[in-house]
Formats: structure tokens, C-alpha cells, sequence
């Protein structure tokens, strides 16, 4: 469901998945490399003076400054089938919009206004052809954003929730995402280092992330924006192929822009689905495998557990009686402390776990001293 | 004679001879601890029963799982302190993640 939060002079957009940046990729011979800035086409060169031995060669990148963001135009040469081909690349945000727009993200109905301003900042020139750029350019590297309004007391529930994602195979790794300043927020992979496999996903506050790193976008253009308790789920989609997976059928901006929030939304939805954590059904019979023990170890699982029982001991005390008892040679007294080992986890994961986590340290205490366990 | 000890057993008992408000601080711990919804919270405690320390019977848990219910309906699900968990709950379900 669409929920629209009216606020004085203009609407954000919440639970809404939109597009928020992505990278564009456009052959020079559309274009034509006299309708882009002149200073992308030139390479920089280091040399040895004496010699005049080249030693690094690269495109210059431009990077114009507006306000409270900034603009990144390279040219690459991209090798199809040997083929070289020179390409602008140009990094587009939903900034660019310069207004409370910006929560829309970028549509194609907006795009005219994107597209606007790269002539005005002279990344492009003013003959190029709008319809044209549309068709040629393709996409890689799409955020997929969606902001919510969670107070700080549920976003925190949300953040835990989220370190307990992980799959049955164990593929997520889950570093806390701190941007600094008290935006606190989860996230999965980077955006460098994802892929289709493993993607980025990440979840932040917007009111923080606003009010600090972006404050001068902010403060020129979402002025009389109520931030509070802002949040921003972010997606990114990598390249072609990861579009394909999601049963998109090309990289083309065309395409790209065509996509209705609801197909932008099952994108992030199956994003989240690599990181989801494994369902009932799945730990149930994971958690059955795992914790068989072979019938040596459960045997003397059943003897420790026994003797504490009826000797009131802790399971380390047993362990110790077992060892004590037992009159092995070297070699199966140290196997039998490794299985003591190993029981002992299992046992710290079998008999603690549910009381340690949920039930107050006191009546976990009752219950094991009345079962003698401690 | 020695009592048979079975953890899956021990963890029953414990919990289940709780008079309700024990048995509401048990539910309320659970959710914060383990950042979940109540019907999350039934699965972790079902956990519990898993494994090599002997399966409890189906009779047990159901026993089990009415008490819980019943203590979540009267004392928990109407409360302001459970409406936060459904607000989370309905965020995951945008896309599709069991909380």
C-alpha cells in the first residue's frame, strides 16, 4: 500500500521503492564527442622528463560542484568482441532533481529534468538528442530505495532483527553499518564488493544522514522537509546480468526507467531474500543433523548428565569426575577430553540457550538449583 | 532410584509451571532478547525441544504452546509494548522476511 505523508508545502513519498541513483553508459559515436565536456576526452599522461618514458596514462574524470552534491562524467573504452568503443559514463543521482522531488527518486517522467541538467552543467551539449540518449544508454550499478518513517524504539528492533539474518547455507556476512553521527543501521556486502550472489543492501537513517553528510543539499533544498525518524532501505542492482536474474530483460535506460514501483519493490524483496533468515522449517531439520551426536558421545553425554544429577554438579565438575575416573592410556584420555569438549558445547547450546536468552537471570538460577544444575 | 534427567524436559517444566506474570516477562524477555515476533518467539522455544536431548511429545507442546497463547492474548497482544513488535512485523512483511 502507498502511504502519501502530506507536509506543508510539498508530499514525500513513503513505502514507494524508486530509483535512486545509478550509473549511465552512452557510445561517444551517438553522441558525439564534440557534445560532451572537452575535458573527459583528454588523458593525463606521467613521464620521465629526461627520457620521456610514459609511465602512467589516464582519462581525466570530471567532476562538477553544485550544491550539495556533484556531478561525475569519465569517457572508457569498452572491448566488444575486439571491437573498442568509446563510452561516457556519467553517475546520475535522484539530486540532481534540486527539489523535495528528490523523494520520488528518478522516474521517467523526471528524467527530462535530469537530463536538463547535464546540459546546463555543460556535461552535455545542448544538441544532444533526449530521445536518442534514452535509447543508447545502458545501465549498471541501480540503487533501489524506499523510505519509511520508523521511530527510533522499532528501528532498533529492526537493526537486531537483522544481525540474526543469515542463510542455511551461510553466505551473508553482517557488518552493523555505523555511519557515524548516531546513524546507526544495518547492512550486507558493499557496494564494491557485491554481487549478484551476495548483493548490497542497506538500511539507514535519512533524517542523520541528511542532517550531516548531505546537509548543504539539504539545507538548499528540503528545507521545510519534517525529516524525523526518517529511514532508507537501499538496494543495488550490479549489471545486466544481475537485471536479467530479476526477470528484467535489459540494461537499457529505457527499460530501466520503464520499471513500475512494484517491480522496483520485488527487486529489493528478492534482494532481502538472500539475507533473510533461514525459515522454522529449515533450522528444524538443520538443527537436527547437527546436533546428532554419535552413539559413543551420547553415551557419555547421558552419564555426565546423569552425574549431575545426582551429585549436584556443574557439567565442568562432571567433566572433571569422567576424566578422573577413567583409566585409559594417553591416547583415549585426551580423545575422551576432546568429546568432553565438545559435549560441553553442546550442552551450553542445548540446556542454556533458551533460559540464558529469554527467562531473567534469577528464575533461571531457581530452576537449575532446583534441578540440581548448578 | 536416580531421577532421568532429559534437558528437553527440564526446560518443559521450567517453563511451564510459570503463573502467568512469569510467564509474561518470559514472552516480553524473549521478543527483546531475540528482536522477534511472538509467533518467532513459539519457534524458538519449539527449538528448544530439537535435537539430541529427546524430543518432547506432541501432547507437551501443544500443552505448552496454549499456555503461551493464552498468556499472549490476555496479558500481551493489545499492549502499546507489543504494538511496536507489529509495526516491525509489518515493515519485514513489505518484503517478504519472517520477523
Amino acid at each position: 500500500m502507498t502511504k502519501v505523508v502530506k507536509y506543508p508545502n510539498h508530499k514525500v513519498v513513503l513505502q514507494k521503492a524508486s530509483i535512486d541513483s545509478f550509473q549511465i553508459y552512452i557510445p561517444l559515436s551517438i553522441i558525439g564527442r564534440e557534445n560532451v565536456h572537452e575535458s573527459v576526452l583528454f588523458n593525463t599522461i606521467e613521464y620521465i622528463e629526461e627520457t620521456s618514458e610514459i609511465i602512467k596514462e589516464k582519462r581525466n574524470k570530471l567532476k562538477v560542484d553544485c550544491v550539495g552534491y556533484s556531478i561525475y562524467a569519465y569517457v572508457r573504452n569498452k572491448n566488444t568482441n575486439g571491437l573498442v568503443q568509446e563510452e561516457l559514463v556519467i553517475l546520475l543521482n535522484a539530486k540532481f532533481l534540486e527539489s523535495p522531488k528528490y523523494f520520488e527518486g528518478i522516474t521517467k517522467d523526471n528524467f527530462p529534468i535530469i537530463f536538463n541538467q547535464l546540459i546546463e552543467k555543460k556535461v552535455l551539449s545542448d544538441k544532444v538528442n533526449y530521445a536518442e540518449f534514452i535509447k543508447h544508454s545502458s545501465v549498471t550499478d541501480l540503487d533501489v530505495k524506499q523510505d519509511f518513517k520508523v521511530p527510533s524504539e522499532e528501528w532498533d528492533i529492526i537493526r537486531k532483527a537483522t544481525k540474526e539474518f543469515k542463510r542455511l547455507d551461510g553466505v551473508a556476512s553482517i557488518p552493523m553499518y555505523n555511519g557515524g553521527k548516531g546513524n546507526v543501521g544495518f547492512q550486507f556486502n558493499n557496494r564494491e564488493r557485491s554481487t549478484m550472489y551476495k548483493p548490497f543492501l542497506k538500511g539507514y537513517s535519512k533524517e542523520v544522514e541528511l542532517n550531516t553528510k548531505s546537509k548543504d543539499f539539504k539545507d538548499a533544498y528540503l528545507s521545510d522537509v519534517d525529516l524525523t525518524d526518517l529511514r532508507r532501505i537501499e538496494v543495488q542492482v550490479k549489471d545486466k546480468k544481475h537485471f536479467q536474474s530479476f526477470g528484467v530483460k535489459d540494461n537499457s535506460l529505457e527499460t530501466i526507467l520503464n520499471l513500475s514501483h512494484k517491480e522496483l519493490h520485488e527487486i529489493q524483496c528478492k534482494i532481502f531474500d538472500k539475507y533473510k533468515p533461514i525459515s522454522f522449517k529449515e533450522e528444524k531439520v538443520k538443527r537436527k543433523a547437527s546436533e546428532k551426536l554419535d552413539y559413543k558421545s551420547q553415551f557419555i553425554y547421558e552419564v555426565i548428565l546423569q552425574k549431575m544429577a545426582s551429585d549436584s554438579m556443574s557439567f565442568t565438575t562432571a567433566s572433571i569426575w569422567a576424566m578422573n575416573v577413567y583409566n585409559g592410556d594417553r591416547k583415549q584420555r585426551y580423545a575422551l577430553k576432546k568429546t568432553l569438549s565438545k559435549l560441553s558445547n553442546h550442552y551450553e547450546k542445548k540446556g542454556f540457550n533458551i533460559l540464558s536468552n529469554t527467562y531473567s537471570f534469577a528464575s533461571k538460577t531457581k530452576i537449575f538449583q532446583y534441578y540440581k544444575l548448578i | 532410584m536416580k531421577r532421568q534427567l532429559q534437558l528437553s524436559e527440564v526446560i518443559y517444566d521450567s517453563i511451564y509451571s510459570m503463573d502467568s506474570k512469569e510467564m509474561k516477562d518470559f514472552i516480553l524477555n524473549g521478543l527483546k532478547e531475540n528482536s522477534c515476533s511472538y509467533k518467532r518467539f513459539k519457534e524458538i522455544v519449539e527449538l528448544q525441544f530439537v535435537g539430541a536431548s529427546g524430543e518432547l511429545s506432541e501432547t507437551k507442546l501443544n500443552a505448552l504452546n496454549s499456555k503461551l497463547d493464552r498468556v499472549f492474548e490476555c496479558e500481551i497482544k493489545g499492549t502499546k509494548e507489543y504494538q511496536k513488535y507489529q509495526n516491525v512485523n509489518a515493515f519485514f512483511n513489505q518484503f517478504k522476511v519472517q520477523f
